[in-house]
């Protein structure tokens, strides 16, 4: 379908003797949030992982905007039009707040290595204007006053918005996001969907691996269960919270409502 | 981008260096004090890449040692056995470790923590017995170089050998740490300091991660390179054994004790440990228990390295008054 951004067709992926995923197919709309759940060692971040070229699949396609993407490298994909952020959030402590997302624009400025050495052109131009866009994607996710903090005086959910706002520094069409909500308070959680519709709106397609039912539902058009590896439902989120076969291996399961 | 701060630093670094000879000229026996900070100028070019290496990048080297030797037998090569002017035996040496940088930083940078530093140390052995082996070189005997001549100017011939050496070298150390602000102030630093903490992350973030670490162990390589073709010159001899294992340690420490997210302590630590001897007075015997000692004592208590003190400090009075 061509309004389909991200097509997945029957990847399968083992390490040792583990089944990660098995045959597992699925699609995500252009311009949507389209939420990817299942229990724990389900194979989410393995998929994540998979789009995002850090890991090869053992066989299967994956097309984004009808491209072929198996043959690129990890660091072509912000190019590309994919971004991603982390379940366990990777910021580097060696640099401030507003560093960390300036690094998220890499792509932007020249791609020759050797003439930022010798500075043959206007690097200062070049960070002047990447500084500019960070402070902005700061100011959109509410961290504008912690600019020049350091990463270790941040709280948690800080750290989560900091990585979305790193990861909208590519400009990139669809954004995988690696539970964004772990950790994070009620009101942090209410704030983050305020902030994903937001996102949505700008025209940006939303990819999200999430344990939180309540954000998963309340903001999601479609659901994806994923179970041991393997497809299990897809649907909007009135159709999955009924389903009962997501209720039975997962739902059901108390302690993710919540 | 490149700071008011680092250009006032750089302005102020130049007019210290460039007057330096002049005041120690002015007490007595000044060459000798003059002619300490030739040794102190060529072990800070190597420095520097390596703190980029290391400090910005996260790649540690033991071997940098032996690409300053096949500096030094670069020019002897050169000079000694063609008989061309010195220029074309940096030429050579700029040439060769960027080959041999190249083609080794393809496997070995795939290599992380103590598999990295094993390799790199097994790199610097390897150079060094090959230099011991390659009897056209002198063997372990060593050999001797030429005066270093630059179209007329012979540096060895000068009133004050010193005088001369000293300009060279701190000129390029100048332009060095131009460069490297230039670098680390621009998106390139910030790859370098991403990649250090997390290499799949930076590659998710667009960075190309193989080809930044390929550049910046290149670019230290070839600092190597040129430092050991001064230091051979300045010596008129070099010694299979006079870049050592010891000495790739002993640069190693340079770049940890001053600091290693910052360019300018670099300066400080080669200054620290070329100065702790000579204060001194010879103690060969034990200048490695001082050397190890010195590396134990930072990694304890400032892991930071020296420049990381005023930082540390703030933070205690600020403890101290909240
Ligand atoms: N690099 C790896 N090496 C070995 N096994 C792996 C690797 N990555 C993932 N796995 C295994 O693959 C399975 C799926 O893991 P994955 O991290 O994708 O689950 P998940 O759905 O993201 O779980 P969670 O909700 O806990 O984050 C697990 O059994 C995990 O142990
Ligand atoms: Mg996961």
């Amino acid at each position: 379908m061509a309004d389909n951004i991200l097509i997945a067709k029957n990847i399968s992926k083992s390490f040792g003797g583990i089944h990660a995923l098995k045959n597992f197919s699925f699609s995500v709309k252009k311009n949507s949030i389209t939420a990817l759940i299942g229990p724990n060692g389900a194979g989410k971040t393995t998929v994540f992982n998979i789009i995002s070229r850090i890991y090869q699949q053992d066989s299967g396609e994956i097309f984004f905007q009808n491209k072929d993407i198996t043959n690129f490298a990890p660091h072509q994909l912000p190019q590309l039009g994919i971004s991603r952020t982390f379940q366990n959030i990777v910021l580097f402590p060696n640099m401030n707040l507003v560093e960390n997302i300036m690094v998220g624009g890499h792509i932007y400025g020249s791609s020759s290595i050797f003439k930022y050495l010798f500075a043959v052109f206007s690097s200062k131009r070049e960070d002047e204007l990447l500084f500019k866009r960070a402070m902005n994607n700061l100011e959109f996710v509410g961290l504008q006053k912690l600019a020049y903090s350091e990463i270790s005086e941040l709280t948690f959910g800080q750290l989560r918005l900091a990585e979305i706002a790193r990861c909208l520094m590519s400009d990139s069409e669809l954004l995988l996001l690696d539970e964004p909500a772990a950790g994070l308070n009620p009101k942090e959680t209410e704030d983050l969907a305020r902030l994903l519709l937001e996102i949505k709106k700008i025209g940006k397609t939303i990819f999200i691996v999430e344990h939180d039912m309540n954000l998963v539902m309340t903001i999601s058009e479609k659901i994806i269960v994923l179970n041991f590896g393997e497809f299990l439902a897809k649907g909007t989120p009135s159709e999955i919270s009924t389903n009962p076969q997501v209720i039975a291996s997962y739902l059901g399961d108390d302690q993710y409502i919540g | 981008m490149i700071t008011k701060k680092d250009t006032f630093q750089l302005s102020f670094f130049f007019i210290i260096m460039f007057f330096l000879p002049v005041i120690l000229n002015s007490f007595q026996g000044g060459g000798y004090y003059i002619g300490i900070f030739v040794p102190i100028g060529f072990f800070t070019l190597t420095a520097l890449g390596l703190n980029l290496l290391i400090g910005f990048a996260g790649q540690i080297s033991l071997g940098h040692a032996g690409f300053m030797t096949i500096g030094a037998y670069s020019s002897v090569y050169i000079c000694n056995k063609l008989g061309y002017s010195a220029l074309y035996g940096f030429a050579l040496s700029i040439l060769l470790n960027f080959i041999i940088g190249f083609l080794i930083s393809k496997p070995i940078l795939k290599l992380k923590g103590h598999y990295l530093a094993m390799a790199t140390l097994g790199i610097g052995l390897i150079i060094q017995i090959i230099s011991r082996e390659f009897m056209y070189f002198g063997g372990g005997e060593g050999i001797s170089l030429p005066d270093l001549k630059i179209f007329d100017f012979n540096f060895n011939d000068f009133k004050h050998k010193e005088f001369a050496y000293y300009y060279l070298v701190w000129l390029l150390n100048f332009c060095v740490l131009k460069l490297s602000l230039n670098f680390i102030n621009s998106k390139a630093g910030r790859a370098l300091k991403a990649l250090h903490i997390n290499e799949l992350a930076a590659q998710s973030l667009g960075i190309n991660v193989t080809a930044y670490k390929t550049f910046i162990f290149v670019f230290s390589t070839i600092l190597a390179g040129i430092s050991g073709s001064i230091a051979a010159h300045y010596n008129s001899y070099i010694l299979p054994t006079t870049f050592d294992l010891h000495t790739s340690i002993k640069l190693v420490t340079m770049v940890i004790l001053g600091g290693t997210l910052n360019i300018w302590g670099t300066l400080f630590g080669v200054f620290i440990l070329m100065i702790i001897p000579e204060l001194l007075g010879k103690f060969d015997e034990y200048e490695g228990i001082v050397l190890g000692a010195v590396l134990i004592v930072i990694l304890l208590f400032l892991p930071d390295g020296l420049t990381s003190i005023p930082k540390k400090l703030k933070r205690l009075c600020f403890k101290n008054n909240g």
